[in-house]
């Protein structure tokens, strides 16, 4: 079967899914449940009353920089083991195609379990460590930078890695020399989106028990504090917006 | 030419100083202890969870549980619908946002500010 025709046929049951989810859902209580717009109204309503006591700002500010440092160390691994197994999987050191397959599949399995579902596997292994938030972002970030990383290095054109050859580079040297510096500038921005992504993610591990953000955000919820939670996701918006302000920035430099 | 170099190498400055500083935060402020990771309880703790996983030590693994096998398949159907809908509610809201907010949609700059809010909608 031809692509097109197999992306035909994909959005003919994705469109079909959609007309008949209505049918396909139990959904006999309806959307929201009877005392839903009560509690709607009143979380709207607090975040006009904002809580902007000392207390809350300090947890706040902290909670944010733990967020931002789980992001960060989990993007660095992650662009570790995203750029070794990309390498691996690609043709560029290795020919042997069932070698890269081996690595191509490893990247799959990382990258389809996603990072809660890691977070929660992790913490049932080691505890509520920082560690477990951080391999939870490092894993399946790695499988999706290393798989992208690896179509990076198969599109990069022949003919200069070519000369490098003729001119008897190793392969090593090729990598180095021709792949690297012809990718480098979709690298580093597909790299910075992912980036962001982990922030938003680094969030969501809190959920599963590791501090941060997202840790305070359900605490407040739990206790219906609003007001307090309205300001953990300002700082979390105002974080995630100001990286993606700087990240925006470097890549327009980046293509020009 | 001057200025796109000087952003790019301060951001790159900025980059390895927050690096630096993450870690500091998890090793000294966190107290994440490489050592506590890899100590023996741990490792049991692993072992037992794996091995859990793969059925071993377990009186009835689920993957040998035909009702199991059942409310996995009903549980991806519905997985799989619930991400159609989700899909499909975003990119029809995605065409109500994304194009307005595109700078070539438009050159008037009243209409850029508010391009900006939706920018801001859209980060939200």
């Amino acid at each position: 079967m031809q692509i097109n025709n197999k992306k035909r046929l994909l959005l003919i049951v994705i469109v079909i899914t959609f007309l008949l989810s209505p049918f396909l859902i139990n959904n006999n209580d309806g959307l929201i449940h009877s005392n839903g717009y009560i509690l709607i109204y009143h979380i709207l309503i607090s975040l006009l009353h904002l809580d902007l006591s000392f207390k809350t700002i300090s947890l706040a500010v902290i909670s944010t920089i733990r967020t931002l440092s789980y992001a960060i160390a989990g993007s660095i691994l992650a662009i570790i083991i995203g750029f070794i197994l990309g390498v691996l999987s690609s043709n560029v050191l290795i020919t042997n195609r069932l070698i890269s397959n081996l690595f191509k599949n490893i990247l799959e399995v990382m990258r389809t379990i996603h990072e809660l579902v890691w977070a929660w596997l992790l913490v049932s292994a080691f505890g509520l460590s920082p560690f477990s938030g951080i391999f939870a972002i490092a894993i399946p970030y790695g499988g999706i930078l290393g798989r992208i990383y690896c179509n990076y290095f198969n599109s990069v054109p022949k003919e200069p890695i070519f000369s490098l050859k003729n001119s008897g580079a190793s392969k090593l040297q090729c990598l180095f020399y021709g792949y690297i510096p012809i990718i480098k500038a979709d690298i580093l921005s597909y790299t910075l989106y992912r980036f962001e992504c982990a922030v938003r993610s680094s969030t969501v591990m809190s959920f599963v028990g590791l501090g941060g953000l997202g840790y305070q955000i359900q605490l407040s919820l739990d206790d219906l504090n609003f007001n307090k939670a309205w300001t953990y996701i300002l700082f979390l918006v105002i974080l995630v917006y100001l990286i993606d302000l700087w990240s925006s920035a470097i890549r327009k430099r980046l293509v020009k | 030419m001057k200025q796109k170099d000087m952003f790019v190498s301060l951001s790159t400055y900025l980059v390895t100083i927050l690096i630096i500083f993450a870690w500091l935060f998890i090793f000294i402020i966190d107290k994440a202890s490489l050592k506590e990771l890899f100590n023996k309880n741990n490792f049991e703790h692993s072992k037992k969870f794996l091995l859990g996983l793969l059925g071993f030590l377990e009186e009835k693994p689920a993957f040998l549980d035909i009702n199991s096998w059942k409310n996995a398949l009903i549980l991806t159907f519905e997985t799989f619908v619930m991400s159609v809908i989700a899909i499909s509610l975003a990119t029809l809201s995605a065409f109500f946002t994304v194009i307005f907010a595109a700078f070539n949609f438009t050159n008037d700059i009243v209409t850029k500010k508010i391009i900006i809010l939706i920018n801001f909608y859209i980060t939200l």
